[in-house]
């Protein structure tokens, strides 16, 4: 008896399955209301609304989480980045394309750097702090850069292909988008679950003096973490820029905390040492679909708000419900076996 | 001349599209404003409301919750997916949603910019609720009237970013070089970000930092509602005087009280009445949205389409309305 | 202790004492604005940053017990905007005017006189609204087990849209408070503005709370040391949870001053405002990771935040760029935490040194 209702917990606690049921649910309940505008080459298609951008944000802000670190800076320095690549690009009569590219993901890398400078350097404050400040720093200096103009532009290629082009494939309309992202996917997890260093940021979060002491360069770990995560934003920013085709020193506001409720509900744990590229996945495609749902059936922008908030809080309380319901009815049979 | 002919080969398209679209089902327009929640939409929709009425065509609206350019796009990506005929917008940023709603054309949906446009490659048309220039002349003429043509005035506007009010400013300091106006000095403009509290401490420097300052005008509900109270704070009602372009429910008891004397504002409810009808005319086919043609917009009578002087496109709801002391009680629980 | 170590300790205590190095962190900011504009400097001006900062140092006052106990709280706008918005629909909905004559100048006039649910009642429910959101926040971190930020970043979103949902899309305005809402932060008693004798007394009952009751004491406990709290006997989860409490409830009074103040509430009301009240804690000494932080910092803290929004408004009107605002508002707070840092270490390294003596 026990042990069936103990089972079905253990199975919903893996956040994997738990998400991939949540995506299947919504998708039908969704796909049962609205069967002529909600249908998956639809869905598809909104991928790149919803998945992108805020994807490649949350891959570079699992790294930090993973360290039990959080920068909310990320959104501010995409729109850094994005400033820097459409000032160097200036319409075509600056810097290359390419040029102006690579200047833009130095300029994530750069900020990454420096809010994993300050981490390190200042370890009484908390880094939300730092990049509390950061935030608004960043998003100054892009001010400065642009002031009340914009940035665009660009070549067609990028705004209108990468932006709104998609593939056939298997009979399917892919956003390009979406193909970049998921040809990410891959190498990041390689990286992050089966190499030492990416092992690494695991062991750190866990237990950082443990870390300290078995040998692992603590800091420098941290610092890549906060490095890659910049250049993670400069990213989401680029693809970001592509949908809007211009940039304000306005864009992605607000992502941040996009990015930190997808990798939370992919299973990432503000408190460090969790997080997986599986779930984080999931998260995105349970994110789009909820939200692509809700913005049909309601068109109302605080109901879909409200939702996500509520999808967040119970995707991270019931399983602790859970966990807490088992661990009582544990120590109560305990008890009834140290009675007789 | 091959644009023109495009255009007539467009509207040849669209036309046989319209009236196959309107023998099968009702015409469906996504209207999309800057912000959910914000009482001067909230009037516009119902604008909407009343031209569906009397047209009898569907609409949906939806705006993001934080007046951002990215919320928009979720929401013209979501009306896209809905098939619908026509997106009215009122765009956060105008640069920002041109690539989205030029996919959006690219599908045969026809796009209007109301309130506050779109860059002209992204949009079929305009619509004014006046002229841009009339808006920035009134507000000049009242303040000038108030503190009886000589003094130092301020403006306090929303944000350095917003197109509209950048282009208003600008008309105001036109005006301002009038001879007729020699002895007024505009000292300052200065941005409260069209937030209560940024806006107040906004007002606050001023009145701190010019004592000799005679009025203000601020063109934004946001500003002018949080400079009459911070005026009406320092107890300076009546020796600063303020006009700008205000809600009529929110600044009511200001204009009582004659903190603000005058001031301006189109009716959000015929600018979303004539939104609606020009939608519904360019899904018909009866315009395209070139310079030259016309339509009738309900009880508001015909509205003439004039080059924008953008690249594209518009037309205008009306003049600028003036709420007094005297007429503000009729106004106060419309809008 | 020797003659001889006197005069070092003299300045030791000054560096030890954070709340002086951050008082003259202040004066120095003061100062330097002021030279750039001396409309600044007044006292006028001084006051007018004291009445303003108050609703930041009330939420304040609430995060420091929040953070003091390990946690934190994001969702402190939208339970402002949600406390605001209830209290502001029943004054709306009771609303009665009616005109009467006043005495203006030795002359009677006409005028309208707004009354409506009194106002005591209306605070009293903003409060409860307001603490219970904090309980619910409470119960979510401390029973739930959800961790502080994802629990109450998910209730900032959900609190927003209840406050969207109940409000119909309609803000309230002036139009529709009475003269006794509005007036609230506005009244004038022995010179004080009342949004700074309200914040003053939520400063002393806290203070009194925090630093003279065995309860008060237990926040530091469990912040420093759950675990130690726990095997002492202390409930770590019923204290998170009245600190959460304390937070909402203080949450909610700040909503209705910050709705009178601004003479209206909108349901997006102080959007992004918790970010400038965890600055304030933190530039005031408190540790985010918790256990430490002292009451006066964290007011001083606020009160910097304060002046470096007004000083950058004032400072713009001298001609600096509006363009630069945003950059220089990042920076400022950026080293004024890293200052902070800089007197904590000297602080520390002197105490060791006392030490080894």
């Amino acid at each position: 008896m026990a042990s069936v209702t103990g089972k079905l917990p253990a199975f919903l606690r893996r956040r994997e399955w738990l998400l991939a049921i949540l995506v299947l649910l919504t998708y039908f309940l969704f796909n049962a209301q609205r069967p002529d505008n909600y249908t998956f080459p639809k869905l598809l298609n909104q991928t790149r609304v919803y998945m992108v951008d805020v994807g490649f944000m949350a891959l570079g802000m699992l790294l930090v989480l993973i360290l039990g670190d959080i920068d909310i800076s990320v959104a501010a320095t995409a729109a850094l980045s994005a400033t820097v690549m459409g000032v160097s690009y200036r319409g075509g009569e600056g810097l290359p394309f390419w040029a102006a590219v690579l200047l833009m993901l130095l300029t994530g890398l750069a900020c990454g750097l420096f809010n994993g400078l300050l981490v390190i350097r200042f370890k009484e404050l908390f880094p939300m702090i730092i990049t509390l400040s950061t935030l608004t720093l960043y998003r100054g200096i892009a001010y400065i850069i642009l002031k009340d103009q914009s940035a665009g532009s660009f070549p067609a290629w990028y705004a209108k292909d990468l932006g709104y082009g998609s593939l056939p494939l298997m009979g399917l309309e892919v956003p390009i988008m979406l193909l970049c992202l998921l040809a990410v996917l891959p190498f990041y997890y390689l990286w992050l679950h089966r190499t030492a260093s990416g092992r690494r940021l695991f062991a750190a979060g866990t237990n950082l003096t443990a870390s300290r002491y078995s040998g692992l360069h603590t800091d420098r770990i941290k610092l890549t973490a906060f490095a890659m995560n910049g250049l993670f934003a400069a990213i989401g920013g680029f693809f970001l820029t592509s949908r809007t085709g211009s940039v304000k020193y306005t864009i992605g506001t607000g992502f941040e905390m996009q990015a930190i409720a997808v990798a939370v509900l992919g299973g990432a744990s503000t408190s460090g040492g969790r997080g997986s590229v599986a779930g984080l996945l999931l998260a995105l495609v349970l994110l789009t679909a909820l939200k692509n749902g809700l913005m049909l059936l309601y068109n109302d922008a605080f109901i879909l708000n409200l939702s996500v908030g509520l999808l967040l809080i119970l995707v991270v309380l019931i399983p602790n419900l859970f966990q807490a319901l088992a661990d009582r009815r544990r120590i109560l049979r305990q008890r009834m076996q140290l009675a007789k | 001349m091959k644009r023109i002919l495009s255009l007539m080969l467009a509207a040849a398209l669209l036309l046989s599209l319209g009236l196959a679209v309107s023998a099968e089902e009702p015409i469906k327009i996504g209207v999309v404003y800057k912000q959910t929640g914000n009482p001067f939409f909230e009037a516009a929709v119902r604008g909407f409301e009343e031209a569906s009425q009397e047209l009898g065509f569907e609409f949906i609206h939806n705006g993001p919750a934080d007046s951002s350019n990215e919320g928009q796009i979720q929401i013209i990506e979501g009306f896209i997916q809905q098939e619908v005929d026509a997106i009215a917008i009122s765009a956060n940023d105008a640069a920002g949603v041109v690539s989205v709603l030029q996919t959006a054309m690219d599908k045969g949906i026809k796009v209007i910019s109301w309130d506050s446009k779109v860059l002209a490659e992204g949009r079929n048309l305009n619509i004014d609720p006046s002229v841009a220039q009339n808006i920035g002349r009134v507000q000049v003429e009242e303040i000038a009237a108030q503190i009886g043509g000589e003094g130092q005035i301020a403006v306090l506007s929303a944000a350095a970013t917003h197109d509209n009010q950048n282009t208003w400013i600008k008309y105001m300091k036109e005006e301002l070089e009038k001879p007729e106006y020699d002895k007024i000095e505009l000292v300052t403009v200065v941005y409260g970000d069209d937030l209560t509290d940024k806006s107040y401490q906004e007002m606050q420097g001023l009145i701190n930092s010019y004592p000799d300052l005679k009025g203000v005008i601020s063109p934004t509900t946001v500003g002018v509602a949080a400079a009459a109270v911070a005026i009406k704070d320092a107890g300076l009602s009546g020796k600063i005087k303020l006009t700008g372009l205000g809600l009529p429910s929110e600044m009511a008891d200001f204009l009582a009280d004659r903190t603000c004397e005058g001031m301006y504002l189109w009716n959000p409810i015929d600018l979303g009445y004539v939104a609606a009808y020009a939608s519904v005319a360019m899904v018909k086919g009866e315009i395209t949205g070139a310079a030259g043609e016309s339509f009738e917009a309900g009880h508001l009578g015909v509205r003439e389409i004039s080059d924008a002087g953008d690249g594209g496109t518009f037309t205008i709801v009306g003049d600028p309305f003036r709420f007094t002391p005297e007429n503000i009680e009729e106004w106060k629980n419309v809008y | 202790m020797s003659t001889r170590q006197f005069k070092p300790l003299r300045l030791g205590r000054l560096l030890r004492n954070r709340e002086l190095g951050l008082t003259l962190v202040l004066l120095a900011l003061i100062g330097l604005i002021g030279l750039r504009n001396p409309a600044f400097a007044t006292p006028g001006n001084l006051q007018f940053i004291l009445g303003d900062t108050s609703i930041l140092i009330v939420l304040a006052l609430g995060m420091m017990c929040v953070l003091l106990v390990g946690s934190i709280d994001i969702s402190v706008p939208a339970v402002m905007a949600l406390s605001a918005m209830t209290a502001g629909i029943v004054m709306k909905n009771n609303l009665v005017q009616a005109d009467t004559q006043v005495l203006v100048d030795g002359a009677l006039t006409a005028a309208t006189v707004k009354t409506s649910t009194p106002l005591p009642l209306l605070l009293l429910l903003a409060a409860g609204v307001g603490a219970a959101c904090g309980l619910l926040n409470g119960l979510l971190i401390a029973y739930g087990r959800v961790l502080p930020i994802v629990a109450t970043l998910g209730s900032q979103y959900i609190l927003y849209g209840l406050s969207h949902l109940i409000s119909g899309g309609q803000a309230i305005y002036r139009k529709d408070m009475s003269d006794a809402f509005i007036q609230f932060t506005r009244g004038n008693v022995l010179g004080f503005n009342s949004k700074v004798l309200i914040m003053l007394a939520a400063f002393l009952v806290l203070m009194a709370f925090i630093n003279y009751t065995r309860y008060g004491r237990r926040l530091y406990a469990v912040g420093s040391n759950a675990e130690a709290a726990r095997m002492s006997g202390i409930n770590t989860r019923a204290v998170t949870l009245s600190a959460h409490t304390i937070m909402g409830l203080l949450a909610g009074l700040a909503g209705m001053l910050y709705a009178s103040h601004d003479n209206k509430v909108t349901q997006d009301m102080a959007m992004g405002y918790e970010m400038y009240v965890i600055a304030a804690c933190v530039i005031g000494g408190v540790s985010v990771t918790g256990g430490v932080g002292k009451i006066t910092g964290v007011a001083l803290g606020a009160l910097t935040i304060g002046v470096i929004n007004n000083g950058l408004t004032m400072l713009r009107l001298t001609g600096n760029s509006e363009f630069w605002k945003k950059a220089i508002q990042g920076a400022v707070i950026l080293i004024a935490i890293i200052t902070n840092v800089y007197i904590k270490r000297a602080h520390e390294r002197r105490v060791l040194r006392e030490r080894r003596l």
